[in-house]
C-alpha cells in the first residue's frame, strides 16, 4: 500500500507541475499553436453580450458556434471582424482589435428592430408631456389649456385630470411646469385674464394648492428638495426666500448676497456673492463652508451670473451657470465655458452627461491619476456627438453604453458601446417643441408624436433583458479614448 | 526519551517555544484567508492565478484521496469475511518456535484470495523479524469505557458488541471509567451494568476517577489514565506481563463490530513490533446515522471517509477516536497526557516521541460504530455538530508539544521530524482553509475586478477553467456519494432515503464549510490567542428503538 501511495503521489505531483502551469498559461491567453506557426502564442478574447441574447455570431465571416453572450477565444492579437445576426433586428457589425492577454468587451450591445414599434398610450391631440419622479407623466392639451392636462399613471396608462378642481382654472393656460428628479411633484404656473398663478401639484391624489399669495413677486428661480415636500425655494434680486407650504408661510429674506444654491438631502448649498460656498442644514446661520479662498472663488465664478449648484453626491458640487458655464468641485474645476443646457448623473458610473444645442459630452468623475502621473489628472471631459442642431434633452440609456437625446423634433440613440465610431440611430420623430420622457428603469422612451399629437411609448432596450450579465458592469478605459466625435 | 507531553508548568524557552508554536497555525490560517482576501482586492489577477493554481491542487489532492479511499473500501470489504479466528489459531504454536502452519485458506473469491495473500506476507515478515507473538490464550484485553454523563442506554450496546465477539472474552478486563463528579444516576448505571455482565468478562470493575488530582484538567484522558493504572496494579498482580495485554479505550458509544477482537488480537500478533504500536479501526458513525439530519450524516461520513483514506498511509497514520495500543506502551510511556482534550491521538505523539520515532499506527480494516452527536432540535444538532469538530480541531493542540518534542529529541531522524511535523500543520491548515478558499474567496478576484482585471483574458478564462475543475470534482464527489451508500447500514425508507441521502452531498461546500472548516478555524484562533478550551461532552441521543 506504501509503494502505491508513493507511486500515485509522485504521479500527481508530476501532473500537477506540468499541467498546472499550461492551465495558469491557458488561463493567461496562452496556447500553442501548431501547423506554421508551431509556437506558444499569446492570445486575446472577444466578450459579446447583445439585447437581446440569442443573436448568431460571424468572425470573419466563419460563424462561431455560440450565440450571445459569448467569448470568442484564443484569438491571436489583431483585428476581427465580428457580425451578429437576429432575426427581426437590425444587424451589427464592427472590426474588433484584439490585444495580446487582454479582453475586448462589448456586453451592452443594442439590436434594435428593424422596424420600431411604439405602443399608443393615449389619444391626442395633446401638447406637451413632463415626467413628475416615477409615477406619473404629466401631459398638456394641444393650446395647453389647464382644466385639460392629464395626469397619466406610468404603471396602468389610466389617466385622470391634473387638476382636480377644474371650474377654479377653466380658461387659464399653462405656461411653465417644473419637476425634479425622484418628487412626485409639479409646480404649475398658471396664466389668465386675472394673470399668473402658481400651483403646487401631485398628480397622485391628484391635488393642488394655490400658492400664489406665498410668492410676493414673479421668482427668477424656484427650487425644492425630493425629500421635502413641504418647502419651496423661492430667488429673485440676489435673496434665496424659504416657502413653508405646511404652514403656508413665508420667511422672508432668508438667505441674502446668493447668486448661486441648490438643495440635496435636506441642505441647502449657497454661492454668495463674495464667492464663497457654504451649505446650510436647516436653518440660516447653522451651516459650514466648503469654499472659503476667496481668490479661487473669483477665479471660477462670475458675479453678475447665477449660477445652478447640484450636489451629485457628499463632496462633489456641479455648478451651471447661467450662459452655460459648467464647473464642477474637481480640478481643473472649469470644464465647459458656455452653452451647456442640462447635465444628468449616474451615480453608478459617476459620470455625468452634458448637453450643449450642438454637443453632447461625458465628465468621468471615476478616472483616477496613476501612481506616476507627473501632472494629477482630474475627471476627463469628451464630446462624443457634436452634430446637434438643438438638442434640448438627453439621458443615460442601458447603464451608460448609450445616450437617448431629443435634437430638436428627433429622438436619437447614440451607442457608445464600441471600439470604433458610435453609431447613431434614429428613433421617432416628435411633435415640434415637445419635451420626451426616458425611463431607463423600464427602457421605455415616451414622446408625442408628430401627425396626430398622441402619447406613445417606444421600448428601446426591453425590460427583460435588464437582467444582470454574467460579468459585473465595468467600463474600458480604451474604449472611451477611442471614440471619435461624429 | 524522556519528554513531558504537556503544556503546562513550562518556563523559559519551553514556555516561549510553546506559545510560538501555538500561534502558528492559526497565524498561517488567518494569513492565508485574509492574505488571498487582500490579495484578490489589491491584485486580482495574481490572486485569480494563485486560486487557479490552488484549485488543480485541490482537485489532485481529491481524485489522489478517492482513489485511496476506493482502494481503502475495497481492502475493508476484502477483511470483512477474513477467518481472523483461524488465522489466531495459525499464529499461536508460533510463540512455541514450531513452524507456521499454512491452513487451506484463500481458496474461494478473489477477496478471500487477496485477504489470504495479504496474510502470508505480513506471516512472512514476521517469521523473517522472528518476534514470535505470545499464544492467543495468554493475550489479555484491557477495554475501557470512559464515561461521564452517559447513561445505560448508551453504553450498554458497547458492551454486547464486545460480548458478541468471535474471540473469546474470558480474558478481557471490562472497566467503565466513570468519573467522581458524575451524576449518580450515572454511576449507579454503571454499577447496574457491571452488576449484570461481570460474570460474563475475566473482570468487570466500575472505577471511580477522583476529582482534584493535581496536574490533571477534567478530561478523558485523566480518567482513563488513572483506570489503566489501576489495571496495571491488577495486571502486575497476576504476573501477566504488560506486553501480553493490549488496552482498548472507546468512546462511551462504540460499538465493536463482532470480529474486532479476533481482528485486533490477530493484528497484535502478526505485528513484529507489536509492543511498539497502536491499532486503528476504521470509525464509522452507524449507531444512529438515519435519525439524525442530513447534515450530521454527511458531515460523518466525511469523518469516517477521511479515516479510510489515512488508513492507507500507514506511514503517518496517527490514531484517532477509539483505538487500541499495547498496553506496555501505554505505561512505559507514561499513559494518556491528563491534562489534554485531544488524547485519542496524543497518546500517539506521546509514546512517538517516547520511543524516538520508533513507533507506529497498525490500520485495521474493521470498523467501530459510534453515535452521530445529535440532539432533540435542528439547531441544537448544529450547534452540538460544530462543537464536537471544535473539539477535534482543538487536535491542533498537539502541534506545539510536538514540534517541542521534536526540537529536544536527536534521536528521531530529521526527515521523519520534518514528514509527521509538516503533515500536522498542513492537515490542520488545510482542514481550515480550504473549504473557505474554495466557496468564497475563490469568487473575490472577480467580484473586486477593477479596470486592468476585468479587461484581461483572465478575467474571463478564470471562471471557465475553474468550473471545468469543479465538473471534474463532482466525479469525485459521486464516488464518495455511492461509496457511502455501499458502507452505510441498510435504512428503514429505502430506495426514497437512499436518493435524498445522495442529494444531501451536493450541500458539501457548506456543510463543511460551516461545520468543520469553521470550528477548525475557531479552535485554532483560541490556541492563537490562547484561550484555551475546556472539555465538552457532547450530547449523544438514540432513538428508543436502538436501545439495548
Amino acid at each position: 500500500m506504501a509503494l502505491l501511495r508513493k507511486i500515485f503521489f509522485y504521479l500527481f505531483v508530476v501532473i500537477y507541475l506540468i499541467f498546472c502551469p499550461v492551465t495558469v498559461l491557458y488561463a493567461l491567453g496562452y496556447i500553442f499553436r501548431p501547423g506554421e506557426e508551431n509556437q506558444i502564442v499569446k492570445t486575446g478574447l472577444i466578450y459579446l453580450a447583445s439585447i437581446p441574447t440569442g443573436a448568431s455570431v460571424t468572425i470573419d465571416g466563419k460563424p462561431h458556434s455560440d450565440k450571445t453572450p459569448c467569448i470568442l477565444r484564443d484569438l491571436t492579437p489583431g483585428t476581427y471582424h465580428i457580425e451578429l445576426k437576429l432575426e427581426g433586428r437590425q444587424g451589427w457589425s464592427e472590426d474588433l482589435p484584439v490585444e495580446a492577454s487582454k479582453a475586448t468587451v462589448l456586453e451592452k450591445i443594442v439590436l434594435l428592430p428593424n422596424r420600431l414599434e411604439s405602443e399608443k398610450i393615449a389619444d391626442g391631440p395633446f401638447g406637451d408631456l413632463v415626467a413628475a419622479g416615477d409615477g406619473h407623466w404629466v401631459v398638456l392639451g394641444k393650446d395647453r389649456a389647464a382644466a385639460q392636462a392629464l395626469a397619466i399613471d406610468r404603471k396602468t396608462g389610466k389617466s385622470t385630470p391634473l387638476l382636480p378642481d377644474l371650474n377654479a382654472v377653466r380658461g387659464a393656460k399653462i405656461t411653465d411646469m417644473r419637476v425634479r428628479p425622484k418628487s412626485p411633484l409639479v409646480l404649475i404656473r398658471l396664466e389668465d385674464k386675472e394673470g399668473p398663478r402658481w400651483l403646487w401639484a401631485d398628480p397622485a391624489e391628484p391635488r393642488a394648492s394655490d400658492i400664489t399669495r406665498l410668492f410676493p413677486e414673479p421668482p427668477e428661480r424656484v427650487d425644492w428638495d425630493p425629500k421635502d415636500r413641504d418647502t419651496l425655494f423661492f430667488f429673485r434680486d440676489g435673496v434665496l426666500t424659504r416657502l413653508d407650504l405646511g404652514g403656508k408661510k413665508v420667511r422672508r429674506k432668508t438667505y441674502l448676497h446668493v447668486h448661486g444654491f441648490g438643495l440635496l438631502d435636506r441642505r441647502v448649498y449657497i454661492l454668495d456673492d463674495q464667492n464663497r460656498i457654504y451649505h446650510m442644514d436647516k436653518e440660516p446661520g447653522s451651516g459650514e463652508p466648503i469654499l472659503t479662498d476667496a481668490a479661487l472663488g473669483d477665479s471660477l465664478f462670475d458675479p453678475s451670473h447665477f449660477y445652478e449648484i447640484r450636489p451629485l453626491r457628499k463632496n462633489l458640487l456641479l455648478f451651471l451657470g447661467e450662459h452655460g458655464e459648467l464647473l464642477a468641485s474637481r480640478l481643473p474645476y472649469r470644464f465647459v465655458r458656455e452653452g451647456v443646457e442640462g447635465a444628468e448623473w449616474d451615480a453608478d458610473s459617476e459620470r455625468l452627461l452634458v448637453w450643449r444645442k450642438d454637443k453632447i459630452g461625458i465628465l468621468d468623475f471615476k478616472r483616477q491619476s496613476f501612481r506616476g502621473d507627473v501632472f494629477e489628472k482630474g475627471p476627463q471631459f469628451v464630446w462624443v456627438f457634436k452634430s446637434g442642431r438643438g438638442i434640448e434633452q438627453a439621458y443615460w440609456a442601458y447603464g451608460g453604453t448609450h445616450i437617448l437625446f431629443r435634437d430638436q423634433n428627433k429622438v436619437y440613440l447614440l451607442d457608445m458601446e464600441t471600439y470604433s465610431k458610435p453609431r447613431l440611430y434614429q428613433l421617432v420623430e416628435t411633435k415640434r417643441d415637445s419635451s420626451v420622457s426616458y425611463d431607463e428603469s423600464q427602457g421605455r422612451l415616451v414622446y408625442i408624436d408628430a401627425d396626430a399629437n398622441a402619447l406613445w411609448s417606444l421600448e428601446v432596450v426591453p425590460r427583460k433583458q435588464f437582467l444582470l450579465l454574467p460579468f459585473p458592469d465595468r467600463k474600458e478605459e480604451k474604449k472611451e479614448s477611442e471614440i471619435q466625435e461624429l | 526519551m524522556s519528554f513531558r507531553f504537556s503544556a503546562q508548568g513550562l518556563s523559559g524557552r519551553q514556555k516561549f517555544l510553546q506559545r510560538i508554536f501555538e500561534i502558528l497555525p492559526g497565524f498561517t490560517s488567518w494569513f492565508v484567508l485574509l492574505g488571498l482576501a487582500a490579495l484578490s482586492f489589491w491584485k486580482p489577477l495574481a490572486a485569480a492565478i494563485l486560486i487557479i493554481a490552488f484549485v488543480f491542487y485541490w482537485l489532485l489532492r481529491l481524485f489522489y484521496m478517492t482513489l485511496f479511499l476506493v482502494v481503502s473500501y475495497l481492502r475493508l470489504s476484502i477483511d470483512k469475511g477474513a477467518d481472523w479466528m483461524g488465522r489466531i489459531r495459525e499464529l499461536d504454536p508460533l510463540g512455541g518456535g514450531a513452524a507456521a502452519p499454512r491452513a487451506p485458506e484463500g481458496v474461494g473469491s478473489l477477496a478471500k484470495t487477496l485477504s489470504f495473500v495479504i496474510h502470508q506476507r505480513k506471516l512472512e515478515q514476521l517469521l523473517k523479524k522472528r518476534v514470535m507473538p505470545p499464544a492467543s490464550s495468554q493475550i489479555y484485553h484491557l477495554v475501557m469505557f470512559p464515561v461521564f454523563n452517559e447513561t445505560p442506554d448508551v453504553i450498554e450496546p458497547g458492551i454486547i458488541g464486545v460480548l458478541n465477539q468471535t474471540y473469546p472474552v474470558k480474558n478481557v478486563l471490562f472497566v467503565i471509567a466513570v468519573e467522581e463528579r458524575s451524576a449518580a444516576q450515572v454511576k449507579a448505571g454503571a454499577a447496574a451494568l457491571r452488576e449484570k455482565y461481570r460474570d460474563r468478562f475475566m473482570e468487570f470493575w466500575v472505577v471511580e476517577h477522583p476529582d482534584g488530582i493535581a496536574g490533571e484538567a477534567r478530561v478523558k484522558g485523566a480518567n482513563v489514565t488513572h483506570a489503566a493504572k489501576r489495571a496495571a496494579e491488577f495486571f502486575s498482580q497476576k504476573g501477566i506481563p504488560f506486553s501480553n495485554v493490549i488496552a482498548s479505550c472507546f468512546d462511551a458509544d462504540t460499538v465493536v463490530e463482532p470480529d474486532y477482537f479476533a481482528c485486533l488480537t490477530y493484528h497484535y500478533m502478526i505485528c513484529p513490533e507489536r509492543t511498539r504500536a497502536s491499532f486503528q479501526p476504521i470509525p464509522v458513525y452507524h449507531n444512529n446515522i438515519w435519525d439524525v439530519p442530513g447534515f450530521a450524516r454527511v458531515l460523518e461520513m466525511g469523518s469516517s471517509f477521511f479515516q479510510l483514506v489515512e488508513a492507507t498511509n500507514s506511514e503517518k497514520l496517527v490514531t484517532f477516536s477509539s483505538h487500541s495500543m499495547s498496553f506496555q506502551a501505554l505505561v512505559e510511556a507514561g499513559y494518556w497526557p491528563v491534562d489534554m482534550i485531544s488524547d485519542d491521538s496524543a497518546i500517539f505523539w506521546k509514546a512517538y516521541l517516547h520511543y524516538d520515532g520508533d513507533y507506529r499506527v497498525v490500520p485495521m480494516y474493521v470498523t467501530v460504530s459510534m453515535d452521530v452527536v445529535a440532539a432533540d432540535s435542528w439547531w441544537k444538532t448544529i450547534r452540538n455538530v460544530y462543537r464536537q469538530k471544535r473539539r477535534w480541531a482543538w487536535g491542533v493542540e498537539n502541534f506545539p508539544i510536538v514540534m517541542r518534542g521534536f526540537l529536544a529529541n536527536s534521536k528521531i531522524p530529521v526527515h521523519l521530524k520534518l514528514m509527521h511535523g509538516f503533515k500536522l500543520f498542513e492537515g490542520h491548515i488545510a482542514w481550515a482553509t480550504w473549504a473557505f478558499i474554495l466557496t468564497f474567496i475563490s469568487w473575490l478576484p472577480g467580484f473586486f475586478a477593477g479596470r486592468d482585471f476585468s479587461g484581461s483574458v483572465l478575467y474571463y478564462s478564470g471562471p471557465r477553467v475553474t468550473g471545468t475543475i469543479f465538473n471534474l470534482a463532482s466525479l469525485a464527489f459521486f464516488t464518495t456519494a455511492v461509496l457511502a451508500l455501499c458502507l452505510l447500514p441498510k435504512s428503514k425508507g429505502g430506495l426514497i432515503k437512499k436518493i435524498i441521502f445522495v442529494s444531501e452531498w451536493f450541500f458539501v461546500p457548506f456543510i463543511v464549510t460551516f461545520l468543520s472548516a469553521l470550528p477548525a478555524i475557531d479552535a485554532q484562533t483560541r490556541l492563537m490567542l490562547g484561550k484555551y478550551m475546556a472539555f465538552w461532552v457532547t450530547d449523544k441521543k438514540r432513538p428508543p428503538s436502538t436501545v439495548v
